[in-house]
């Protein structure tokens, strides 16, 4: 699916002909998150022209652009919550792992949380 | 606790003792006593300029942002106002701005018995911001977490809370220079994996993003990833990595023996003495280069 929808755009440039080799590997690829580095590492791109391909997919809406909040706490690192772009968020996220573990920080402020770009294959 | 030799002391021992050493005329052998010589002999303005000069040998944590639009001009100078900025030198291709940041350390110190005192330890800690055409950088000093070696006691000491770090002063950039908040990071994964998988580095510590989940691979004893589960390694190889541990396998030609790198938001840790003046700017090269 992913394969057969996304490659098109790939394909259209010249770096189409070194595709064919990743089938397998993009095949396994999870269709509802989409990093940009499994898309450059796929196609050996510098990252820069990855993140124009993934823009490119959103544009002719083969791809969503989502965004994911990252729990600041080193031993979790994990998205907390995931968003489409322009969807509200809460102004404080609660990461529950963390409130379950006792850890002395668990409540954070939105704002004050790195976010991780992904993409979703839109079906 | 806080004199100005106090400090200047502090400034010194962030520095290998081979380096001030082969830099300072001193009679004295040990770290302490070499230290103290300087710091009683050299003006303050030598020392900092010694910080200057060899600042390459310290301990780095390393920030790399993309310069999207290649223009030196856009950007602010100084780029950080509310630090003291101790040189500043710009050429066609390149800006740098060095500065020594003050900070404060509360600290407990527990002395025999229930004795303990509360006391603030004040820091000069050295930093550079680095603007070329093709990315921002900015290269902070690491400050040991075990502060008694920076106080001469062999009380414990027990670290409550610091005024300025890393975070505070990326938080200040962000406010004072509109040209640094518009930077992303600059990912790194094209570079790292390349070392990787040209087996000029293994890990014995890899973290990454899976589709739903983030892992991690702590590997027992000496062994590393790529050697022991070259399957998982090609799995890892197409995903976001994280803060990973990375052993440079011929580390005397890299002055080395690992780094810590977390290439997706453009980082990378020094968190050992550099050997020679080149060798962070060696291992820098080889991931921007294959980036």
């Amino acid at each position: 699916m992913l394969l057969t929808k996304f490659l098109p755009i790939i394909d259209k440039s010249f770096i189409g002909k070194t595709v064919l080799n990743k089938q397998k590997i993009i095949e396994k690829t999870d269709p509802d998150r989409i990093y940009i580095e499994n898309i450059r590492s796929f196609f050996n791109l510098p990252f820069s022209a990855a993140k124009f391909f993934c823009e490119l997919a959103v544009k002719e809406k083969i791809f969503n652009r989502k965004k994911g909040y990252i729990c600041p706490n080193d031993d979790c690192d994990r998205i907390i919550l995931s968003v489409s772009d322009g969807q509200a968020v809460p102004d404080e996220i609660t990461c529950e792992q963390c409130k379950q573990k006792d850890e002395d920080e668990f409540v954070f402020l939105t704002n004050d949380l790195k976010k991780l770009t992904f993409y979703q294959l839109i079906k | 606790m806080n004199s100005d030799n106090n400090i200047l002391y502090r400034l010194l021992k962030l520095f290998p003792v081979q380096t001030l050493r082969e830099n300072f005329l001193v009679k004295t052998k040990t770290q302490n006593s070499i230290i103290n010589e300087i710091v009683q002999k050299y003006q303050p303005e030598e020392i900092y300029n010694f910080s200057y000069n060899f600042f390459n040998y310290t301990r780095q944590h390393i920030y790399f942002f993309i310069n999207d639009n290649k223009n030196l001009n856009l950007f602010e100078s100084p780029l950080l106002s509310s630090v003291p900025l101790f040189k500043n030198n710009k050429t066609d291709s390149e800006i740098t701005q060095f500065y020594f940041y003050n900070t404060t350390y509360s600290v407990i110190i527990v002395a025999d018995g229930d004795n303990f005192s509360r006391e603030n330890i004040d820091f000069k800690v050295p930093m550079k911001i680095t603007i070329t055409k093709n990315y921002l950088r900015l290269e902070f000093t690491i400050i040991e977490k075990n502060i008694s070696a920076y106080i001469n006691t062999s009380n414990r000491i027990i670290n409550f809370s610091k005024t300025i770090d890393e975070k505070y002063i990326l938080l200040k950039l962000k406010s004072e220079s509109p040209k640094f908040k518009e930077l992303n990071p600059y990912d790194l994964n094209r570079g790292i994996k390349y070392l990787w998988k040209n087996d000029i580095i293994d890990s014995p510590f890899v973290k990454w993003k899976k589709s739903r989940s983030t892992s991690t691979e702590a590997m027992d004893e000496e062994f590393t990833l790529k050697e022991q589960y070259p399957e998982l390694f090609d799995e890892i190889i197409y995903a976001p990595l994280k803060r990973t541990i990375f052993n440079i396998r011929n580390g005397d030609k890299y002055s080395y023996n690992h780094f810590i790198s977390e290439p997706s938001e453009g980082e990378i840790s020094f968190t050992t003495f550099a050997k020679n003046k080149d060798a962070k700017e060696n291992v820098i090269d080889q991931i921007l280069t294959n980036n």
